[in-house]
């Protein structure tokens, strides 16, 4: 600490004594750090998530060959080739359009997934945090027998017996993604609802249930929305699991997971087909966990110095 | 004299531990007439939240009776209980957790206001305004939430909610302790100000023998689930009868009484006093 | 007077918060000779603790900027960091605010306070080393010393722990005591053991002590001089007598109005015994 000339910083009250913090001070002081680096996060992950998802938001209206259109006389061409960004495919579609419109798939079911399994996650976490009891047992066996399945195995079994069609595997992927959320919300409720303020309600002559829906759920609700989004990346990347496993939504769909499969065939000749797709599911989910990252670093601090 | 608000007879409070069960109360019994004030003192473990937690029934007790006005409250289920809940009212230890941190001052003032059947929005906001009003607070705190607070304005509030209620009977568990002495002050001289505007009766529990002489007529000293000393404060403090009672006096530290310098030892271990 | 044991000029503490730079001790001076007790008294936020946390050197260095200069004997621990590391524990020692959570729950009593009396006398046999936390235990008063070594913190109450949270501290034999609220955890009874113990302590070893607290009566009871802080700075300093009998600031004034009076008492029992 050999620095203690008074530097230009800022300060509250200004006392008889200069201030001592310089510059260099503030740089390396740990709220700037943890400051900078959440700022990092955010934008990073905003960056990423937005580059994958603008233009598949924009697919339709962007100047390209429709994802279906078929010209057997440019297969296989490698990306930036006769206009072809991504490059063409074994049947000469144009390999951008592909991914793009599959994406606007991938994306709409794993939105899907996340609503549903955020819905279910909740009720059943804050019944099962709130009521305790039977309910408390019921919700908790659920959530263990979940755990000691083999996922994908059953998720390929609900598909093959009602058929891949959109809301069945929106289901599936709700069913496979709930328990996330509802051990989050049952943790965060049973903390919640030690706190005096419900004892308060309690005395003031509030029902249970009313004291659960307006006192303890509006203060979990925000932080386990965000595992909600954590979630989002989780299942896009089970959507294309699903896909190229054969049991994603059918042609003419093109997800994501169909398109690294059909093109896994080539992938010594021609790389672009697996890597391109490959690489835009990675921008997303990377997007999307440093984005949920940020955000919930900013409401930790934040809630730290309120308290 | 006339039949006392509040009639604690043979309270026993025994929570279920493993291996067997612990007397947190023990056969404890005492009056509240309207309009006075009971204190409750006792140090850490000696039973006298559990008995407050009794009283506003936020548990049940093991056995005994709590008459309110000639009911008894103890037995009857939580179902029974809610239509009598508003007449009990309770202002808890913990500033910080025992306002629910995502509504306004004024929600949270107006919410019991809703409860006892008023059913205009605006008549309860203005309720909840005056008696935000009435605590001391300015009209610039009805829009903020808890966090905005300070621990004296967030206790203000909460005894805002308890009022709300119009009960007859207000319960303070240490409602005090957690706040600085200038700021325990206030609070307290808010209480005295409702105590003498309003008739509110009031039990009052606490570990400070100069709050509960500052606040109450009477005083119950208790010791692991029993009570040790009862009688007017100004007795009970002046003069102790019990060991334990004296043993508390000493160890309370009143700086504007003490004389002379430094001791070389002031010893009044735990251990020293007869149980 | 012999030369302080510890010497505080100008101290300034910065903390750099997200709300911008917060200079939460500004300017204070003070000083704490053989044998005695100096406290700092003030309401939460005031700075004391973060006043007691800046001499024994504990703020992290990416949170607090620290000026002027507290010297131990001769050492300036501003000026050389690197030098807090041998003051610490041999010159001054810390009792913690809440006992409860001061000590390792997994492990016993006896190896913490081991491991203290060894960290200051490394040449010590195990033996030797068991037979001083013995001795340290005596000292502090507590019941049956050979068989609390093989206890855990949560077989004790909290006073015990504060005593062995003491004897840790005298482990390496101090010559000065930061005591950062030891007693607010506690309750009165025991708070008054624990007072009656430091000033018992003093009278035998002349140690000095720093004495931080909320309370006036705990400041009124054990001190020679008290410091009354507010807002990062010291709004009144004399002898304890002084300023609690004739406090000469409107702060100290106020803090004392708003302590509840307890009244006379009869404190011989006379009046239980009748016959008066």
């Amino acid at each position: 600490m050999s620095t203690t000339h008074p530097g230009p910083a800022r300060v509250q009250r200004s006392g008889p004594g200069p201030s001592a913090v310089t510059p260099k001070h503030l740089a390396r002081a740990k709220i700037t750090r943890q400051r900078r680096g959440s700022r990092l996060k955010l934008w990073a992950g905003l960056v990423c998530t937005l580059v994958v998802v603008i233009p598949v938001a924009l697919a339709r209206v962007l100047p390209l060959p429709g994802p279906d259109q078929q010209d057997l006389a440019s297969r296989r061409l490698a990306p930036f080739t006769d206009g072809h960004l991504f490059g063409t495919d074994q049947l000469g579609r144009d390999l951008l359009s592909r991914v793009l419109h599959g994406g606007q798939v991938s994306l709409l079911v794993g939105l899907l997934a996340v609503v549903v399994s955020g819905l279910i996650g909740i009720v059943l976490g804050a019944a099962a945090g709130y009521f305790g009891g039977w309910i408390d047992t019921v919700v908790s066996r659920l959530l263990e027998a979940q755990l000691s399945l083999p996922l994908l195995m059953m998720l390929l079994l609900v598909v093959a017996l009602f058929g891949p069609s959109i809301p069945v595997i929106t289901f599936v992927i709700a069913i496979a993604q709930w328990p996330e959320v509802a051990r989050l919300t049952r943790s965060l409720v049973l903390v919640e609802r030690e706190k005096p303020y419900v004892a308060a309600a309690r005395v003031l002559g509030l029902h249970r249930l009313a004291i659960l829906l307006r006192h303890v759920l509006p203060n979990v609700v925000k932080q386990a929305s965000l595992v909600v989004l954590l979630l989002l990346a989780q299942a896009v990347l089970l959507e294309s699991a699903l896909s190229y496993l054969g049991a994603g939504p059918q042609r003419p769909f093109a997800t994501w997971g169909r398109i690294i499969s059909d093109g896994q065939d080539y992938i010594t000749t021609s790389w672009w087909m697996v890597t391109l797709p490959g690489l835009v599911i990675v921008a997303l989910v990377v997007g999307v966990n440093l984005l949920g990252d940020g955000l919930r670093d900013r409401a930790r601090r934040r809630k730290v110095s309120t308290s | 004299m006339t039949t006392p608000l509040l009639d604690v007879r043979d309270l026993v409070v025994e929570y279920h531990v493993r291996g067997g069960s612990f007397r947190a109360v023990d056969t404890v019994s005492f009056t509240v007439h309207k309009g006075r004030t009971l204190a409750i003192v006792g140090e850490s473990g000696c039973g006298k939240s559990t008995i407050a937690c009794a009283i506003v029934r936020l548990l049940k007790p093991s056995s005994g009776q709590i008459l309110l006005d000639g009911t008894d409250i103890a037995p009857l289920s939580e179902r029974r209980m809610r239509p009598l809940r508003s007449r009990v009212q309770m202002v808890f230890q913990d500033p910080y957790a025992s306002l629910d941190p995502h509504l306004s001052a004024q929600d949270i003032v107006a919410e019991p206001l809703r409860l006892r059947g008023v059913r205009s929005a605006a008549e309860r906001r203005a309720t909840a305004a005056e008696l935000i009003d009435r605590v001391g607070l300015p009209s610039s705190a009805l829009e903020r939430r808890p966090a905005e607070f300070s621990g004296g304005q967030r206790q203000r509030i909460g005894i805002a909610r308890a009022l709300a209620s119009s009960p007859e009977l207000l319960v303070c568990d240490e409602a005090t302790s957690a706040l600085d002495v200038s700021v325990q002050a206030q609070v307290l001289a808010l209480l005295e100000d409702l105590q003498r505007d309003t008739g509110l009766t009031c039990i009052v529990i606490s570990h400070n023998l100069g709050v509960v002489r500052q606040i109450s007529a009477d005083v119950v000293v208790m010791r692991a689930g029993r009570v040790v000393e009862s009688g007017p404060t100004a007795d009970v403090l002046a003069a102790p009868k019990e060991p334990y009672t004296r043993a508390l006096r000493r160890a309370a530290l009143d700086p504007t009484a003490m004389t002379g310098r430094k001791p070389r030892a002031f010893v009044t271990a735990r251990e020293e006093i007869p149980a | 007077m012999s030369a302080a044991l510890l010497d505080v000029v100008d101290l300034q503490v910065e903390l750099i918060t997200a709300g911008g730079v917060v200079r939460a001790v500004d300017g204070v001076s003070f000083t704490i000779g053989e044998g005695e007790t100096v406290t700092v008294i003030g309401e939460s936020g005031s700075g004391k603790s973060t006043t007691a946390m800046a001499v024994l050197g504990l703020l992290p260095d990416d949170l607090a900027v620290l000026s002027g200069s507290v010297r131990f004997g001769d050492t300036d621990v501003i000026a050389e960091p690197g030098a807090l590391r041998a003051v610490r524990g041999r010159t001054v020692s810390l009792i913690p605010q809440d006992p409860m959570t001061a000590l390792s729950p997994v492990h016993t009593i006896g190896r913490q306070l081991v491991e203290a009396v060894r960290l200051r006398r490394p040449e010590l046999a195990k033996r030797d080393a068991e037979a001083r936390a013995v001795e340290l235990l005596d000292l502090v008063h507590v019941p049956r010393s050979t068989e609390q070594l093989g206890r855990y913190p949560h077989q004790l109450s909290g006073g015990m722990l504060q005593r062995v949270l003491i004897a840790i501290a005298l482990a390496g034999e101090p010559r000065l005591l930061v005591a950062d609220e030891p007693t607010s955890a506690l309750d009165v009874t025991v708070q008054a053991g624990i007072l009656g113990l430091l000033l018992e302590l003093q009278e035998s070893t002349g140690i000095g002590i720093l004495m931080i607290t909320h309370d006036l009566g705990v400041a009124r009871l054990v001190s020679d001089r008290i410091h009354v802080m507010r807002d990062g700075r010291f709004v009144e300093s004399g002898d304890v007598e002084a300023v609690v009998d004739h406090p000469s600031h409107e702060y100290t004034r106020k803090l004392l109005s708003a302590v509840p009076v307890l009244g006379p008492w009869d404190e011989d029992g006379t009046a239980a015994g009748g016959d008066r």
